[in-house]
Formats: C-alpha cells, structure tokens, sequence
C-alpha cells in the first residue's frame, strides 16, 4: 500500500527536492536510522488517519493526541520490526490500539464503572435517524461511554474481534465482554434516540 | 432486536473506517521531544552494553595476567632447560669449539634463545621476551677437550634462571647488549570521545552565551590507524590517520530572514560550527520573518593526521606509553537535520554545507597509552587522550571555536 499524499503542498515540494522521501521503504529505513525528517513525514503522512482511530477509544481530543503521541513513539521504537509484508497503515492502527488499550490499562483503576438504568434504555432507533447522523455525532456518543464498555465496544464492533480474545486483551472474563457490549448498545441505542428530536427538525428542513 | 444492533454496529462501524481528525499544532513537537528523550536511552543502553564488553575484557585480562604470572614463577623455577650443543671442529687451542651454540628454552617461549660469538669469553644469552626489551648476559664457558662446554653446569643454569627472572622481575642488573633493532608497529584503536568546545566571540550580542545554551555536545567516536616508528628502545615516533565524528544536538529555536550575499532573502541558521542559509518551501520569506526549528542533529566529520613522540616504560608484560604532539585536523563533512514547523506544516530540513569554516585547524594531542603484551608481537592496547585545538575551526562566523576533547581508546597493536 503506498503511503498516503502529503497533506501540505509543501510537503509535496520537499518530497520532489529530497526523492528519499517519495518511496515507502526508503522512508521506512530513514525512519529507522533516526532521521528526523523522515520520521515527520511518516507522521505528517499519517497522522489525520491515526488520530482518527484513537478518537474512538478516548475520551476526548486531548487524550486521543495522548494516545496518538505514545503510539508515533511506539512506531518509531517498534519499526525495525515491521516486516514489509501488510501494508503499513494496517501495522500502524494495530500499534495506535494497543497504545490507546495500554493507556486504557494504565487508567483502569481511575476508571468509574458507568451505572445504567435498565427500564429506560430500552428504546428503539428509528433507521432515519441513523442515516442522517454524521460521523463526529456517533464518536461523541462512543466518547460518551465509560471506557470499559467503549473498549469492548471498539474491539468487538470496529475491529471485528471476539468475545474470547477481547476478553484476553482486556483481563476480563467472557461473560463481562459480553455483558459490556450488550450494556454499551443499550447506551448507544438511548443516546442515538435522545438525537432523534433534534435531528427530525433537521430532516424537515 | 438483534437486528436492531446489527444496524447501530454497521453505522458506527462505517463511520469509524473512514474517520479522519486533525492533529494540533503542537503535536509534533511532543513527538519529536519524545523521540530525543527515547535517542538518549537507546544510547545509554548501548554505552551499557560497551561498558559490560569492556569490563569483561578487564577481567578476562586481569585473571589471564594472575594465572600468567604464576606459571611464568613455576616455569622459571623448574622448566629452564640448558642444552648445549657442540661442533666437532675445535678452532683454538683456547676456545677449541669455532660454533657453539647454546639452547635455553622455556615452556611456552620458544623465543628464549642463546648464542655464542666466537672469539668471546662466553655465551651472549639473548632474551627476545620482549621486542623492545633485549638483554643479554656473559655465561662463562671453559674449554674442555674438543668441545667448549659451560664452566658449570649449574654455574649456566643460575645464570639462566637469574637471566629470566631479572628480566621479568624488570631489574636491570643484567649486562645489556646492544642488540635493539629499530622496527614499526602499527596499531587499530576505536575511541569513546567527550567532545566540547572552548568560543570566543568578539561581536556585540549574546551570540556565545545563545550558541552554548542551545548546543548539546553527545557522545562521539573516532577510529585510528597508526603507525609507530621505534627508532630507540624506550622512543617512538607516531604518526596515522583518525576518523573522528562529533555529534551535537541543538536545541528548538526561531531562525530570522536575513539577505545573503546574493541578494536572496533565506533563514540563517547559525551554530557554533559555521552557519548556513535555508530556504523552506513552507512560506514566501522577507527579511525579518522568523521560523521554529525543531531540535536539530549536527554532525561533524574530521580526518585527522597525527604527529607525536611517545616514550615506553615497562614493567614485566605492561607498558605505559605517555605521548604527545600536534595533528592536523581536516572537516570532511558537516551537516544538520532539522524540522522547520510554521503553524501546523511541518517541513524537513538537511543542511550539508556550512559556511564560516575552516577546512583544517591545528590541535595538540596527548595520550597515556597502557599496552599489555599478549604475544612477543602483539599488545592490547588502551589509550585515554586529550585534544585541545589550537587555531579555530571556524572563520568570519559569530564565534570562533576551539573544540577539545577527552577520549579514551580500545584497541590492538602488532609489531614487525
């Protein structure tokens, strides 16, 4: 998979006066030698997508960029070991979640576990609420999540894992994720619905 | 239900794959101040690993020198053999034996040898232990009948063993022969430098004060070929050719738009080393703009060619060589690697050429090398050395810099 285009015309320029820069694995390998500026291309070249993943699994910005910071660090420390194989992108995602669970760990103790009123969240979703929904909405809705059901959430629905593994990854037994999960769609089912006024009027418009 | 969920995990999932967020300003700084805080631990954790190697080998040789000297004890108390030799032909009534050679062998240093001359009242027994330590000793010989056999037999072992423990016991109360031959050695070293630098600056401002805050000298190395000429048995001459590579980091500052002697307006970036004008492709620039520069890596390449006078002493399989004298020291290479932010675009920066410097400045060189004999041609060698530079490397630049260094040496040495 070749690298994403620079976001900054600038950059592009740059890549035109210093070639190195234009191939995937002669960044990689300047990345590996410690070159600075190769190290802030990679970063300038992936840094929106990254950032993206780890919104999902913070809180808030501040701590996806927490996130995304340790986990451009652990990319720069851990890249002599990508083995060129899979694409990179797919091998720096695999490193911003494991940032953004190791980060989930280290604030596990901190973390309050959410109580949830049962008899109110059984809701419905209307599906044109869905569609009209932008994806910053549902992030902050996922944001809204106490971090152990966001985490489950996350790991089971984007990442397409399964109960056992999530259970692994995050200590917990296999009836907690699946307990977790179900309690987190119930959340985002309220939540979605708690939308479906405001969004109605939109739609009319 | 089920199917309820399944439409809120596809929306979401949907939205999550192509999700995007821009990064503040800032980020990249963090990163990058990171990456220098993870640079000073790999490279803590390799000096670790220089250190272990270089205490294991301590040890190594420390135990090898006990055990060494205990058997060189034993040896010399029991294994000194003399055999004599005798030819057929007697040449004078006197000294009936024209050649006679006499064969004094010690366990494991086949170099012991011993020698008649003809025509002298004895044997010149000749210990080539050492290459720079050669001595020799009058063993009393009398004829007897045809052939010419040592006046004692016991007589000619105590003179051996007296011969070999003297030597290794480094007394000299042995005759010594003059039998020294000038030979050369060269020798391999690769040497941990502590590089710093002594400026001066006779411009107003706060340039010395500005360059000292923001410069950080790292570690640096060098690697030595040398030769040494032994022209006397305690002196020699050393000459050879030293790779050094400094490395300075500098860090974060605002560069300024200033107009070059072509008239071009570019941002200079000044350092204790020269300066250097760089056009980012980041802005249209006018005289007076600033930019940040990120912490930036500054490297320096020298060849330099070494002259020095260096004076051997020894005690048993050690010698201490103190040494000194001037090098020329050539810039090969200069360069600087940088991040130049300007808002949220971030652009690198290599700088390979620097202006304001010299191609050469002369040095003074000192060392106190410390040689351990492993063969009769093969030393260990460890060699601690300052440099101090005596004319400036730099010229017409803010600061004049006198770079001087300590540095301590690892490596091999070979006779021939």
């Amino acid at each position: 998979m070749s690298p994403a285009q620079p976001n900054h015309p600038d950059l592009l320029s740059m890549q035109t006066r210093t070639p190195i820069l234009t191939d995937q694995r002669k960044l990689i390998k300047a990345c590996i030698a410690g070159e600075r500026i190769s190290q802030a291309v990679l970063y300038d070249n992936y840094a929106r997508k990254m950032l993206g993943i780890c919104m999902w699994y913070a809180r808030n910005k501040e701590e996806a960029e927490e996130i995304l910071q340790d986990g451009f660090l652990r990319i720069f420390r851990y890249l002599p070991g990508y083995n060129s194989k899979g694409p990179l992108e797919n091998w720096m995602r695999k490193i911003m979640i494991n940032a953004a669970l190791h980060k989930y760990r280290s604030k596990a103790r901190l973390n309050i576990v959410q109580t949830f009123d049962w008899t109110r969240a059984y809701l419905t979703v209307d599906a044109t609420v869905l569609d009209y929904l932008e994806a910053g909405d549902l992030l902050k809705i996922v944001q809204q999540l106490s971090p152990g059901y966001r985490m489950v959430f996350n790991l089971f629905v984007m990442e397409g894992l399964k109960h056992r593994e999530i259970a692994k990854i995050l200590g917990i037994s296999e009836g907690t994720s699946k307990s977790n999960l179900s309690d987190a769609r119930l959340i985002l089912q309220k939540a979605l619905s708690s939308h479906k006024g405001r969004l109605k009027l939109k739609i009319d418009r | 239900m089920i199917k309820k969920f399944k439409n809120i995990d596809s929306i979401f999932k949907s939205s999550y794959d192509g999700f995007e967020e821009e990064p503040s300003v800032g980020l990249w700084s963090k990163i990058n101040a990171g990456l220098d805080k993870q640079d000073v631990v790999i490279f803590k954790n390799r000096f670790i690993a220089w250190k272990r190697i270089t205490l294991f080998l301590i040890l190594l040789i420390t135990i090898y020198v006990l055990y060494d000297s205990f058997l060189r004890n034993q040896e010399i108390n029991s294994a000194v053999r003399v055999k004599q030799y005798s030819t057929k032909t007697a040449a004078s009534p006197v000294f009936p034996v024209k050649a006679h050679a006499l064969d004094l062998r010690v366990k494991n240093y086949p170099d012991y040898v011993a020698s008649t001359k003809t025509g002298e009242l004895g044997a010149i027994v000749q210990s080539r232990l050492m290459e720079t330590i050669q001595v020799g000793a009058i063993v009393p010989l009398v004829p007897k009948q045809d052939s010419l056999i040592l006046g004692s037999y016991s007589q000619a072992l105590n003179a051996a063993k007296s011969l070999f423990k003297n030597e290794a016991d480094g007394k000299s109360n042995l005759i010594k022969a003059n039998l020294f031959k000038p030979y050369w050695s060269l020798s391999a070293l690769a040497s941990y430098d502590q590089v710093m630098y002594r400026l001066d600056d006779d411009l107003p401002g706060d340039s010395k004060e500005n360059i000292e805050n923001r410069e950080n000298h790292k570690a640096s190395f060098s690697l030595e070929i040398l030769a040494d000429w032994h022209f006397k048995r305690r002196w020699s001459l050393q000459t050879g050719l030293v790779y050094s590579h400094v490395s300075i980091g500098i860090n974060p500052q605002k560069i300024y738009a200033s107009a070059e002697s072509s008239g071009e307006v570019s941002y200079k970036y000044i350092t204790s080393s020269g300066y250097a004008f760089i056009k980012p492709g980041l802005v249209n620039s006018s005289i007076g703009d600033s930019l940040s520069t990120a912490t930036a890596d500054h490297h320096l390449i020298f060849v330099s060619l070494p002259v020095r006078i260096e004076r051997q002493f020894s005690m048993r399989r050690f010698s201490l060589l103190p040494s000194a004298g001037f090098a020329v020291n050539f810039l090969a290479k200069a360069s600087i690697s940088t991040v130049v932010t300007e808002q949220s675009r971030v652009e690198g920066v290599t700088i390979t050429k620097l202006n304001g410097t010299r191609q050469s400045y002369l040095s003074f060189d000192a060392g106190m090398g410390l040689q351990y004999l492993l063969t009769p041609r093969a030393r260990l060698v460890m060699e601690p050395s300052f440099k101090y530079a005596i004319t400036s490397m730099t010229h017409n630049n803010v600061v004049n810099n006198y770079p001087y260094s300590w540095g301590i040496g690892i490596g091999a040495q070979m006779s021939f």
